[in-house]
């Protein structure tokens, strides 16, 4: 079971804790688009590898991102 | 003291000036008017949406950013309610306990990136990303990953 392969397997780095210059704001786009599936959905903390703190609060950027249409809530395969 | 805060908000795409001029006035004089200090306005322009909103897919994206306090938002969200052309609105704390008299302005606005679209060192290349290509992409995408999202796509 190695659930969604899409992303980093390593399990070891959290990048906002390895690089702390990087912000996490729920307006970059082009980050927050990492961390989510090509269906828009979130991707599991197994899989990229953030530490617990980052990951909550890059769900909150990604939710607040959503609600203002930056990024989708679902995105339906065609 | 005052908080730091911003509001990023959405408008109907196709307004006149005057429209757009009066959402700035309607704002603004509700900073004013409630012990705020604005620190910035900026019309971040149009942009696709993610979704339809009120049937339109394109929206004007306006940001600000002041301080104040629980007064002063209380009376911003009530503008964008109140304002028919604001479709969609979020208000963020960035920060508490700012002393206005040594608060600058003028450093903190410049430190405003509409998106965030903050300048980076573009190292890691990731070809399916349009835009804001490499962001800090050392410890993450390396040959392996890359290669399981290729797979992928």
């Amino acid at each position: 079971m190695s659930g969604n392969r899409k992303f980093f397997y390593r399990r070891k780095v959290c990048i906002f804790c390895a690089d702390k210059g990087v912000v996490l704001d729920y307006k970059d786009v082009g980050l927050l688009r990492r961390f989510t599936t090509d269906r828009g959905r979130i991707v599991p903390r197994r899989i990229s590898g953030t530490c617990a703190k980052h990951q909550r609060a890059l769900t909150l950027a990604i939710k607040r991102s959503r609600v203002m249409a930056l990024l989708p809530f679902t995105v339906l395969e065609s | 003291m005052l908080r730091k805060y911003e509001t990023l908000f959405i408008t109907k795409p196709d307004l006149p000036d005057e429209s757009m001029e009066k959402v700035k006035q309607r704002v603004t004089g509700a900073v004013k008017k409630n012990g705020g200090l604005e620190i910035a306005y900026q019309d971040w322009g149009k942009r696709k949406m993610a979704y339809q909103i009120q049937k339109l897919s394109k929206g004007n994206y306006v940001y600000i950013r002041y301080l104040g306090n629980g007064t002063t938002v209380a009376e911003i969200e009530h503008q964008m309610k109140v304002l028919d052309d604001v479709m969609r609105y979020v208000t963020v704390k960035l920060d508490e306990r700012i002393d206005p008299d040594q608060f600058d302005f003028e450093a903190d606005a410049a430190s405003i990136y509409p998106f965030g679209a903050r300048p980076r060192d573009n190292d890691s290349p990731r070809g399916d990303e349009q835009g804001e290509g490499g962001e800090m992409g050392d410890s993450g995408p390396d040959g392996d990953s890359k290669d399981d999202m290729d797979a992928d796509n």
